[in-house]
C-alpha cells in the first residue's frame, strides 16, 4: 500500500516540476525560445519577471485552495464543503469590491480588505449558527454559511450597481471572474509568506487534523476538545484562503475537486490525502493557468477555467468506480 | 477497590427544566464487568457522556482512579478511560487500519504522527478482534456487526484501563451480538474495567460481574445480577410482565410468559 502511494505522489511531484518548467520557459503569448535565454534579455526579463511569479502564485493558489478544502471538509464531516459554504470566498470578494471602488490602486489595501471580510464572513457564519435553531450543528453552520453567503453577494452587486462603469466596473468584474494576469514578485510577495505558513501549519498537523471526522463526543474521549481543533484548523484554513483569493480572485472548484480526486487516489487518511492535495491542486492551477493565458488570443479569466475544468473533472471522478471502494 | 465512584451525580440539560440524572450513587470494581441496566431514556447514556467529560458542568461527585473528575483533563482522562459510542457516521472511506489508528490518539503529541509501534499495537488489538482479514477494508463499506468491532478495536487501542461501552449490542443480529458479548467478557478477564449499557436483562446474566438497574434518572438496584435482577422489579423497571426463568445454576434467562403476553 506504502508503495502504490509513493509511487503515485513522486509521479504527481515530477509531471509538476516538468509541467512548472515548461510553463515557466516556453508557453505564454511572446514567444520564447529558452535556448537563447542567456543572450536574449527580453526573452529573460519576461521568464523571470512576469512568467516565474505567476507560476508560483499559481502553485500555491493551487495548493492552499487544495488543503483549505480538505481541512474544511474534514472539519465539517463532510466531503462537500467548500471555503464558498462558509461564505469565505463571497466575503473576500466583498472586501476586495470594497478597496476597487473606495481605495483605487492600492492593492496591499485590497489583499487586507478582502482577507479581513473573509474572516469576517467565518466569524458571521459561526455567531449566525448558533443562533439557528434548527438542525444539528454542522447543518446550522451549513446554513448560516449561506446566508452569510448571499449577504455578501447582495453587497457586491451593490458595489458593482455603484461602480464606474468605464473605470471600476471592468476591474471588480474581471477580480470577480479570477485570474492571475498582471502577478508580479510584488503581488507574489504580499500573498506568499501568510499563504505558505498556512499550507505548512495545516500540512504539520494533517493526522491530527483526522480526528475531525468523528463524532464529538469520540474526540473528547480521544483527550482532544473538538471545538477548539475545529476552530483552529477552520481559521488556518480561511486564513490561506483569503490570503489566495485577495491575489487572484474568486476561484472555484479547485478546492472541492482536487480532495475528491486525492481521495479517489489515495484513500481517506489526511496524512495522505493532504500531501497529495498540495501537490495536484499545484499542478493543475499551473496547467489551467496555462490554458487561461494561452489557449486563446486573449487572457481567459482562471476561474472560468477551473469552474469548467474543475467541475468537469469532479463529475468524471465521481462517476467512475464505486463509492468507497 | 473501585475504579470509578459516583455520589449524588445529578445532571441537568441546558434545555431541560428536569434533572435527568437525579442523584446517582454508584460504584464501578475494578477488573470487573458492570451492566447499566435500564429502558429508553433512563439516563444511561447521559451518565457516561457525564463521566467522560463529554457533558458538564454536574452536581455531585465523581472519582475516576481516586481523583476528582473536576480535576482531570480530558487528555489524561482519555488514557484512563476509552469510550465505544452506540452509533458512529463514517462518511469518508477511512481504511479500518486508518480508522483504528486514531484511538493511538492520547498517547501521542499534537504535532505527532502515529509511529510503527502505533501501528504494532492496532494489528495486535486487530488480532485479538478477529480483524486482520478486513485491516485494509474501507470502513463504510463494513456491516453494523464489523463496524461496532471497529468502534472496540479503536477503543481498545487506547490501552486504557476502563473501558465503556453505549449499548454495544444495540441493532446487531444475534452472531454479532453474542461475539461482542464474548469480547466483552473476555476484556473483564483480562483485568479491564468494563461498563456497558444494555436495554437486555439476558445480556448482564451471560456476561456482567455486576449490574446496575437504572430508571428515570436514577439507580434502583445493584449488586450481582443473580440478586439485583427480579422479576417484579423488571416489571417496575419496563412496564410489562417479565418472569426470570431460572435455568439451572449457571443459566438465567428473562422472557416473557405467554400467558402475560395474551393479557396485554
Amino acid at each position: 500500500m506504502v508503495g502504490a502511494y509513493t509511487g503515485r505522489f513522486l509521479a504527481l511531484a515530477c509531471i509538476l516540476i516538468a509541467t512548472s518548467i515548461l510553463s515557466v520557459l516556453f508557453i505564454g503569448r511572446y514567444a520564447t525560445n529558452p535556448f537563447h535565454t542567456t543572450s536574449d534579455e527580453m526573452t529573460l526579463g519576461i521568464i523571470l519577471r512576469i512568467r516565474l511569479p505567476r507560476v508560483l502564485t499559481a502553485m500555491i493558489l493551487g495548493m492552499a485552495l487544495s488543503v483549505a478544502g480538505v481541512t474544511m471538509q474534514s472539519a465539517f464531516k463532510n466531503p462537500l464543503v467548500s471555503p464558498e459554504i462558509l461564505g469565505v470566498s463571497q466575503g473576500a470578494a466583498f472586501g476586495a469590491a470594497l478597496a476597487i471602488l473606495f481605495l483605487p490602486g492600492d492593492p496591499l489595501k485590497m489583499q487586507l480588505l478582502s482577507a479581513i471580510f473573509g474572516l469576517l464572513a467565518l466569524l458571521a457564519s459561526y455567531t449566525i449558527s448558533s443562533a439557528i435553531k434548527y438542525g444539528g450543528r454542522i447543518l446550522r453552520l451549513v446554513l448560516a454559511g449561506l446566508a452569510v453567503s448571499a449577504t455578501f453577494s447582495a453587497g457586491v452587486g451593490i458595489m458593482k450597481f455603484m461602480a464606474d462603469p468605464l473605470k471600476q466596473l471592468p476591474e471588480l468584474t474581471f477580480w470577480l471572474l479570477g485570474g492571475l494576469s498582471g502577478v508580479m514578485w510584488r503581488n507574489f510577495l504580499y500573498m506568499a509568506p501568510l499563504a505558505t505558513a498556512a499550507i505548512a501549519f495545516l500540512f504539520v498537523i494533517r493526522w491530527r487534523i483526522n480526528l475531525l471526522v468523528l463524532d464529538d463526543d469520540v474526540i473528547i474521549s480521544l483527550g482532544t476538545d473538538p471545538r477548539k481543533l475545529r476552530a483552529l484548523v477552520i481559521t488556518i484554513a480561511v486564513i490561506a484562503t483569503a490570503a489566495v483569493t485577495s491575489v487572484a480572485g474568486i476561484i472555484g472548484w479547485i478546492g472541492l475537486t482536487v480532495p475528491h480526486i486525492c481521495r479517489k487516489l489515495f484513500g481517506a487518511e489526511n496524512s495522505r490525502v493532504i500531501p497529495a492535495s498540495i501537490m495536484l491542486g499545484a499542478l493543475l492551477m499551473t496547467i489551467f493557468d496555462n490554458i487561461a493565458r494561452a489557449a486563446a488570443a486573449g487572457e481567459i479569466p482562471l476561474g472560468i477555467v477551473t469552474s469548467l475544468l474543475g467541475a468537469i473533472l469532479f463529475v468524471l471522478f465521481l462517476s467512475r468506480g464505486v463509492p468507497h471502494e | 477497590m473501585s475504579k470509578v465512584v459516583i455520589r449524588n451525580l445529578r445532571y441537568r440539560y441546558p434545555t431541560s427544566k428536569e434533572d435527568v440524572l437525579k442523584g446517582v450513587t454508584l460504584k464501578i470494581p475494578e477488573g470487573k464487568v458492570t451492566a447499566l441496566l435500564g429502558p429508553n431514556g433512563s439516563g444511561k447514556s447521559t451518565l457516561f457522556k457525564v463521566l467522560l467529560k463529554v457533558l458538564g458542568p454536574y452536581k455531585g461527585d465523581i472519582y475516576v482512579n481516586g481523583e476528582d473528575l473536576k480535576h482531570i483533563d480530558v487528555d489524561v482522562l482519555s488514557r484512563a478511560v476509552a469510550w465505544v459510542p452506540q452509533e458512529e457516521d463514517s462518511l469518508f472511506p477511512y481504511t479500518v487500519l486508518d480508522y483504528v489508528l486514531l484511538g493511538r490518539t492520547p498517547h501521542l503529541g499534537f504535532f505527532n504522527m502515529p509511529s510503527k509501534r502505533d501501528e504494532e499495537i492496532v494489528h495486535n488489538v486487530l488480532a485479538q478482534l478477529g480483524l486482520s482479514s478486513i485491516t485494509h477494508r474501507k470502513v463504510p463499506t463494513l456491516s453494523g456487526g464489523e463496524k461496532k468491532l471497529v468502534s472496540i478495536a479503536r477503543a481498545l487501542a487506547q490501552e486504557s484501563e476502563t473501558l465503556i461501552l453505549d449499548e454495544p449490542t444495540a441493532h446487531l443480529d444475534i452472531g454479532n451480538k453474542v461475539r461482542v458479548l464474548n469480547i466483552i467478557r473476555r476484556m473483564g478477564d483480562s483485568g479491564k474495567t468494563v461498563i456497558f449499557s444494555t436495554h437486555d436483562p439476558n445480556e448482564a446474566f451471560l456476561v456482567a460481574d455486576n449490574v446496575a438497574i437504572m430508571n428515570g434518572g436514577e439507580i434502583v438496584s445493584r449488586g450481582p445480577p443473580s440478586s439485583a435482577i427480579t422479576g417484579e422489579l423488571l416489571e417496575k423497571v419496563y412496564g410489562v410482565p417479565v418472569t426470570v426463568y431460572r435455568v439451572n445454576d449457571k443459566q438465567t434467562l428473562v422472557g416473557i410468559h405467554p400467558e402475560s403476553f395474551k393479557s396485554l
